[in-house]
């Protein structure tokens, strides 16, 4: 890989000295030489691909039946995951399910982790009054149960996706605010902050360029760590009827509808099951290789 | 006072905390001549870095007055300070702690650059690479990260980044103490040069007389925030007034610890320390 | 010059040394490869007899002291080859609890950090008893009054305080103290203090190294030092040990090694921590300590040595130096053969 890169001529650089690579590079380096989250990068973009294409890929409509074909077992011809009590084909369900898990797992992730980044760096950095105010409020938050904050934003707002996303973005975000408090108030006092402050960089500065790059990589980590569990935790939602209604598919709906004949016909619930846990591993090995790609120390060796 | 570079008048430090406050430094009073250097030697916890943080204004004192260059910076605000940095370098006891490890070194060393010059970024880099190479590194190894260098080598990063600015004043915190003994030669025969060479004025901290010794003109003992003694080197070395300071010197120097009445002394210094504070 | 009695068989034809590290060899993988943190030591300790085992930081000499009990938990450590005896008898490291019987009774040690070595949520006092009652069983309490006078003799001045305080409570140095105290209270014949001045303030060094000095003058206790800091070394040990990139380099008198030293290395330690004036340059050893993973070819101390010459492509066997005196290195036999041609 490191005969493609650019020969940059650095001013006085003497032959032996190797060409040095960007902190990109020797990321993706890193990365891909991670097995298992290259493994996990594959299967979510296969995931992604295939729920955006799924009307292409499947000629079932994902909510409407064959009255001849109930309950036909996996593994059958025409329908490789088999059907459900109504006779819709999993596998359409599943593909255009992802359509909404996806966009529910992701979008409040991403939310909860800008403001929750933002809210984390202000209170973890400045002691003030506005650094308490912003901390104790994430305290009052945790409070409360996760689940039940989450009922009672979706109860007011109505069941639906938008609904998800908001409660999901709203119950994520005091997470992510610890975690970048935490990791900001451990760095407030470190002695290359002190360092910067004998440089002559304002707080704003310090915060931005010495804090914000160690912040950064927490987030990120954490966020696809726990993209995983949202996943699951989306599916929750469908599985107590906040997310889509009947009969859009659902992955978290799908297992739920499948409870009442989970004796005589387990796949109904345990197809969407397994397909729930293979994306949810595969974004904790991505989170994984983001880990070390992301942190210099990690990513390369003296 | 007039050609004092920096003077420490009466200077109390107290930190609150539950219980009593920690007093950190006591009535300290020194001051440093334009071209001078001071050793400052003492225990752990006497308060050397603290002496540190308060010239470079990280600290400030509860009481006491402290004046850089005929300016006043005891009520001098965060901004006033800002300033003043630029001519006080700080070259910390931690040297790997102080490069922010997710960060190349080139960035950490040109930050005084940044914010006191209006540099390009190819001026910033030409500047790192001219101040690596007079610490003996190579300009190229600016792109790399800490980690990624030796204690010795991190050491002489942190030396760099102090005096990109050509800053009047630099205070060395426990410049050796974390590097093995083969190299801790290297890094003071790195400091003689360049203090020469750049006519630094300088504060040497250590807690190994010897360092102290080796790199300034006069010294201080601090014990438990307060000096105890105060000479010019050689006339501290030759002939030690405080049981304490010979306790200190002695520990290190065969000669005088084969000395046989320098255990009774040692003794004495010893249970002096254990009835208080020496005044 | 071929008449030099060799230090080991001499020692060993007077009595049977206490301790016998024999090819000592310990390693550990890295992603960066293996390490070789310890290669061939061997070294004896006699009865009474004080060493300090000196060197950088990746020398070996902390690998060495741990081993020395087996107290390196395996895997990581790999031990491809070493014997240890105690008294003529060979420590077994694979049984647990001999070994534990061995480091209790014969041996006691004293760590870098000793207030990390207490519990913090235990008072001294229980777990000084602790130790002897695991170390004395039943008899353990007509020993307490032991404990007092032991903590006295450590220079402790109040030490039924310290044994009701909590390990924060007390300063680093205390702790120490209590620590050796507690090493000493076994009647050990043999004590390992790996680095025991390093984490102290300066007063406290200096009292550790007064209380190591009593131990070794009024006590028939072995002392094992082991050191980064020659001043240190140089005031409490007999003989020294000098260890470079896992490997013994030199072995002698203290005072021998230190007035004249064979191996560049130790020449170029002493020569660069020596005092100079203000504004003087001192003697610089060029270069760092080889990565244990990807050591030099020969020997190790090549790339840094002023006098290397072609044959310090191949690693030198240690070399008789002078009375009890060894050193690693080329120039020794070099000088020799001189000698005989000339």
């Amino acid at each position: 890989m490191t005969t493609m890169l650019p020969a940059v001529a650095t001013e006085g650089m003497r032959s032996e000295e190797r060409i040095p690579l960007s902190a990109f590079q020797q990321g993706r380096a890193a990365f891909l030489a991670d097995r298992m989250a290259v493994a996990g990068l594959a299967i979510l973009v296969l995931a992604v691909l295939a729920s955006i294409f799924a009307p292409w890929l499947t000629s079932y409509d994902p909510n409407i039946g064959d009255t001849d074909a109930y309950l036909v077992p996996p593994f059958s011809p025409g329908h490789i995951f088999g059907t459900d009590n109504q006779g819709r084909d999993i596998l359409a369900r599943i593909l255009y399910g992802g359509q909404l898990v996806f966009p529910e797992a992701v979008i409040p992730v991403v939310v909860a982790s800008i403001l929750g980044m933002a809210l984390g760096l202000i209170g973890g950095f400045f002691r003030g009054v506005f650094g308490e105010i912003v901390m104790r409020t994430l305290d009052v938050l945790f409070a409360i149960p996760m689940v039940l904050l989450a009922i009672a934003i979706a109860a007011t707002l109505g069941s639906g996706p938008p609904t998800v996303i908001v409660s999901m973005a709203v119950v994520i975000t005091p997470y992510v605010a610890r975690v970048v408090a935490t990791t900001t108030a451990q760095l407030r006092n470190a002695p290359f902050v002190d360092a910067a402050r004998c440089a002559g960089f304002s707080r704003w500065k310090i915060l931005r360029r010495e804090i914000l790059p160690h912040v950064i990589p927490a987030v990120v980590v954490y966020g696809t760590t726990n993209m995983g569990a949202m996943i699951v935790f989306a599916a929750g939602f469908g599985f107590l009827g906040l997310g889509a209604q009947p009969p859009t598919a659902d992955w978290g709906a799908m297992i739920a509808g499948g409870m009442k004949s989970l004796a005589s016909a387990p796949w109904i619930s345990t197809v969407p099951g397994i397909v729930i846990v293979i994306v949810a591993v595969a974004f904790n090995y991505v989170g994984d290789g983001l880990r070390v790609a992301l942190d210099p120390r990690l990513r390369t060796r003296r | 006072m007039a050609d004092a570079l920096l003077t420490f008048d009466n200077v109390d430090v107290t930190f609150p905390r539950r219980g009593p406050p920690v007093e950190a430094l006591k009535g300290v009073s020194f001051e440093i001549k334009h071209g001078g250097s001071l050793g400052i030697i003492g225990d752990s916890g006497a308060g050397k870095s603290t002496i540190c943080r308060v010239a470079e204004g990280l600290v400030r004192p509860s009481a006491g007055r402290i004046v850089i260059d005929g300016v006043d910076m005891t009520q001098a605000s965060e901004r006033e300070w800002q300033k003043a940095r630029r001519h006080i370098s700080l070259v910390f006891q931690d040297a790997q702690g102080s490069f922010n490890p997710m960060r190349p070194v080139v960035d950490s060393i040109g930050m005084p650059l940044m914010s006191y010059t209006d540099a390009g970024k190819a001026e910033l880099r030409r500047k790192v690479g001219e101040v690596m190479e007079q610490v003996g590194l190579s300009a190229t190894q600016m792109t790399r990260y800490p980690h990624e260098f030796s204690g010795g080598q991190v050491q002489r990063l942190a030396i760099a980044r102090a005096l990109i600015t050509r800053p009047r004043l630099v205070l060395f915190d426990e410049p050796v103490s974390a590097l093995d003994v083969s190299i801790r030669a290297q890094i003071l025969n790195l400091l003689t040069d360049l203090a020469k060479s750049l006519s630094l004025t300088y504060v040497v901290i250590s807690s190994d007389p010897s360092v102290a010794r080796h790199l300034s003109q006069d010294m201080i003992v601090l014990f438990a925030g307060k000096v105890i003694e105060r000479a010019p080197t050689q006339q501290l070395f030759a002939n030690p007034q405080h049981g304490y300071t010979l306790s200190l010197l002695s520990l290190r120097d065969p000669q005088l610890a084969a000395r046989a009445e320098l255990a009774r002394l040692e003794d004495a210094a010893l249970a002096d320390l254990g009835k208080g504070v020496p005044s | 010059m071929n008449a030099m009695p060799d230090p080991v068989k001499a020692q060993a034809a007077k009595a049977p040394p206490l301790l016998e590290v024999k090819n000592l060899s310990v390693r550990f993988s890295s992603p960066a490869g293996e390490v070789r943190a310890v290669e061939d030591v061997s070294f004896n300790i006699g009865r009474g007899e004080s060493v300090g085992i000196v060197g950088e930081s990746g020398s070996g000499k902390t690998v060495t002291c741990m081993s020395m009990m087996w107290l390196l938990p395996s895997p990581p450590a790999r031990y491809p080859t070493g014997t240890i005896r105690f008294k003529g008898k060979e420590l077994d490291r694979h049984r647990e609890r001999e070994m534990q019987k061995v480091r209790g009774s014969g041996i006691g040690m004293v760590f870098q950090n000793s207030r990390l070595s207490f519990n913090p949520g235990y008072r001294i006092g229980s777990q000084v008893n602790e130790t002897l009652r695991v170390h004395l069983g039943k008899e353990w309490k007509k020993e307490l009054p032991r404990v007092i006078e032991m903590l006295r003799y450590c220079n402790i001045s109040e030490p039924e305080r310290v044994l009701r305080s909590y390990p924060h409570e007390v300063s680093g140095g205390v702790a120490q103290r209590v620590s050796i105290a507690l090493a000493l209270l076994i009647k050990p014949e043999l004590l390992i203090a790996d680095e025991p001045t390093t984490a102290l303030d300066l007063l406290s060094q200096l009292e550790v190294l007064r209380l190591l000095e009593r131990v070794r003058k009024e006590t028939s206790c072995s002392l094992v030092l082991v050191s980064h800091d020659l001043a240190v070394v140089r005031r409490v040990a007999d003989r020294v040990i000098i260890m470079y990139a896992g490997r013994v380099v030199e072995e002698g008198p203290t005072a021998d090694i230190f007035a004249d030293p064979k191996h560049p290395y130790t020449q170029g330690l002493l020569a660069s921590t020596a005092q100079k004036e203000e504004g003087e340059r001192l003697y610089e050893l060029p270069g760092h300590p080889p990565d244990l993973a990807a050591l030099p070819q020969g020997c190790s101390f090549r790339p840094r040595c002023v006098h290397a010459f072609a044959k310090c492509l191949t690693m030198p066997e240690l070399l008789p130096a002078g009375p009890e005196r060894v050193a690693r290195c080329h120039l020794l036999d070099a000088g020799r053969e001189a000698a005989h041609h000339g």
